[in-house]
């Protein structure tokens, strides 16, 4: 009885407390009783999202499998990221500023949360827009650490206003085609008439997508963001907002199944599957380069998400729940690196990693585990992932994308090596502790967990991600 | 095309507003400029929507301007706000030339 309330409710729980968070960081003052309040929001929302429930939400959204495996995930990650707002945004911002950078985390977050409850291509790009326009207002107020960031911020929203308008023209040219911005329509409207029109719009859709999910090399934007932005737009963007876009482009991706067999279909899947080889490459090449450790997820971040994309383009329901199972592998990555270096100054050179882990022990073990991740060590949550990515590849027999994924993990061990070395091998120098650097600690403690706890056992977000899979492998 | 038939004339206006005004929001360096080149393509890409989906997709066409209305007013605040800590608005537009000032402690 309780358990049916619970999961009733929850939806509106998880879409209004953001909101509300975003309202009291505004409205309440001192900073430090608006972080509290704000920060009770975002646990209270990250609590919600676990008792989401497929069936209807509030206001014409929707709640799928796919939902109830990406919610947590968004939530529990831009919660740590919201609690840890209140050392980042203080450091970051400008006097006065903090409550702002707070209040348009909160905003950006609920736009992220939003489109994963999306049931139609406008909704989805109405949250979509408050999510991107948030994180890159949130970048721009780190300009007081860093002035970069306000060409990093203007960069990021000239990249991610295009990517929005080929999400605007592309649910255009699909109702065109289908009288319809639900992409379960597909199967119904698919036709050698329409099917032009429809793969140009699901082109632009994925091209949009992947563009706002940092896939290489429509992510232009992505290295100054991470590397000069605000520590807390980066952390966001990693953690939820590549997550978020990457749902989105997962349902895209789907759809496109619709057309079974169809030789432009398949040669759509494998396009899609190049782009994200293309990715994995150029990403890990980068990164390998890279001499700031922001900089060097940025890069990071776009080798997994073209693992992703490469799991998509696989299709079916395993090709599906690997892509989701990796998401939040990514997503546990990403927190545990960016989370660590975040203690940091508003830049992190590669060389001020040397003896990080004794000044910083648990930003440095969240780091530690974070590479591990990225480099798919055994006994961390990515080592399961990446193994499934393997497998979908070569279900569909597609050699060439395995060794892509194979290829980036082995480049993985330099750059994911790059950053571990220096931690505990070096001596460091003097701790230097700010108050309100504790309240990053949540971030790191839950990067641990989840990138080493689920690791242990990933058996309950490996079902999910399965059900998640048959969902978007069975779109019509 | 496809199950509407948008008008070919105001298509091809569509496309050429969008792509000219995407193009310049990409290469063009001064910030004012590209304030206005990115205005520009969310009102070409409103115009393409509103050819494509007809009165059905009004909202999305509302929805393209609202959200240019809003990127161009947040990209004019950067813009400003550019002018005053590095002296001008010609902020190089890929970025290169900012960040190696900065990175090197050269210019700040």
């Amino acid at each position: 009885m309780i358990g049916a309330w619970l999961g009733a409710i929850a939806p509106m729980i998880v879409l209004a407390a953001p909101v509300c968070a975003a309202a009291a960081a505004m409205l309440i003052t001192p900073f430090r009783v608006a972080w509290i309040v704000s920060s009770a929001l975002a646990a209270l929302t990250a609590a919600a999202a676990l008792y989401v429930t497929p069936g209807p939400a509030p206001f014409g959204l929707a709640v799928d499998a796919v939902t109830v495996i990406a919610l947590p995930v968004l939530a529990v990650a831009g919660c740590v990221c919201m609690i840890a707002g209140g050392h980042l945004a203080r450091a970051d911002g400008e006097p006065g500023a903090a409550s702002a950078a707070l209040a348009l985390g909160h905003l950006s977050w609920f736009g992220w949360l939003g489109a994963a409850f999306a049931s139609d291509m406008i909704v989805a790009l109405a949250f979509v827009v408050i999510g991107w326009m948030g994180l890159s207002a949130l970048a721009a107020l780190g300009a007081h650490a860093n002035r970069a960031a306000l060409t990093s911020a203007l960069r990021h929203l000239v990249w991610c206003a295009l990517a929005s308008l080929a999400l605007a023209i592309g649910a255009a040219l699909f109702f065109n085609a289908t009288g319809s911005v639900d992409g379960a329509a597909l199967s119904l409207a698919a036709s050698s008439a329409t099917a032009r029109t429809l793969m140009l719009a699901c082109a632009l859709l994925l091209i949009g997508l992947a563009a706002l999910a940092g896939v290489a090399p429509l992510n232009g934007w992505a290295a100054p963001f991470y590397g000069a932005g605000g520590r807390m737009a980066g952390l966001l963007q990693a953690s939820v907002g590549a997550f978020g876009a990457l749902v989105l482009l997962g349902r895209v991706a789907a759809s496109l199944e619709a057309f079974g067999e169809d030789a432009l279909a398949r040669a759509f899947a494998v396009g899609l599957a190049g782009l994200g080889a293309i990715s994995v490459i150029t990403g890990s090449i980068q990164a390998i380069g890279a001499r700031d450790a922001r900089r060097l997820c940025a890069h990071a971040g776009a080798a997994q998400a073209g693992m992703i994309l490469i799991a998509f383009a696989t299709g079916g329901t395993g090709g599906f729940a690997a892509g989701l199972f990796h998401m939040a592998a990514a997503s546990a990555c990403m927190l545990g690196v960016l989370g660590g270096v975040s203690v940091l100054d508003a830049r992190a050179p590669m060389e001020g990693l040397v003896g990080f882990g004794r000044r910083a022990p648990l930003a440095g073990a969240a780091l530690a585990v974070g590479a591990l991740g990225l480099m798919a060590a055994p006994l961390t949550l990515s080592f399961l992932t990446r193994w499934r990515l393997i497998e979908s590849a070569l279900a569909a027999q597609w050699w060439w994308a395995a060794g892509a994924i194979i290829i980036g993990s082995l480049a993985a061990v330099g750059y994911g090596g790059r950053l571990l070395a220096p931690l505990y091998l070096s001596r460091g120098g003097e701790s230097d502790r700010p108050a309100w650097r504790v309240s990053i600690a949540p971030l790191h403690i839950v990067a641990i967990a989840a990138g080493i706890g689920l690791g242990l056992n990933a058996s309950a977000l490996w079902r999910a991600a399965e059900r998640g899979g048959a969902v978007l492998g069975m779109t019509p | 095309m496809g199950v509407l038939s948008p008008s070919p004339a105001l298509f091809a206006m569509g496309v050429i507003i969008l792509a000219a005004g995407a193009f310049a929001a990409l290469v063009i360096g001064n910030g004012v400029k590209r304030t206005m080149a990115l205005l520009a393509a969310h009102i070409g890409a409103a115009v393409l929507v509103a050819v494509l989906g007809g009165s059905a997709l009004a909202g999305l066409a509302v929805l393209t301007l609202a959200a240019g209305v809003g990127a161009t007013m947040l990209a004019a605040a950067l813009t400003a706000r550019i002018e005053e800590a590095y002296g001008g608005a010609e902020t190089h537009a890929l970025g290169l030339i900012d960040e190696r000032a900065d990175h090197n402690g050269a210019a700040t």
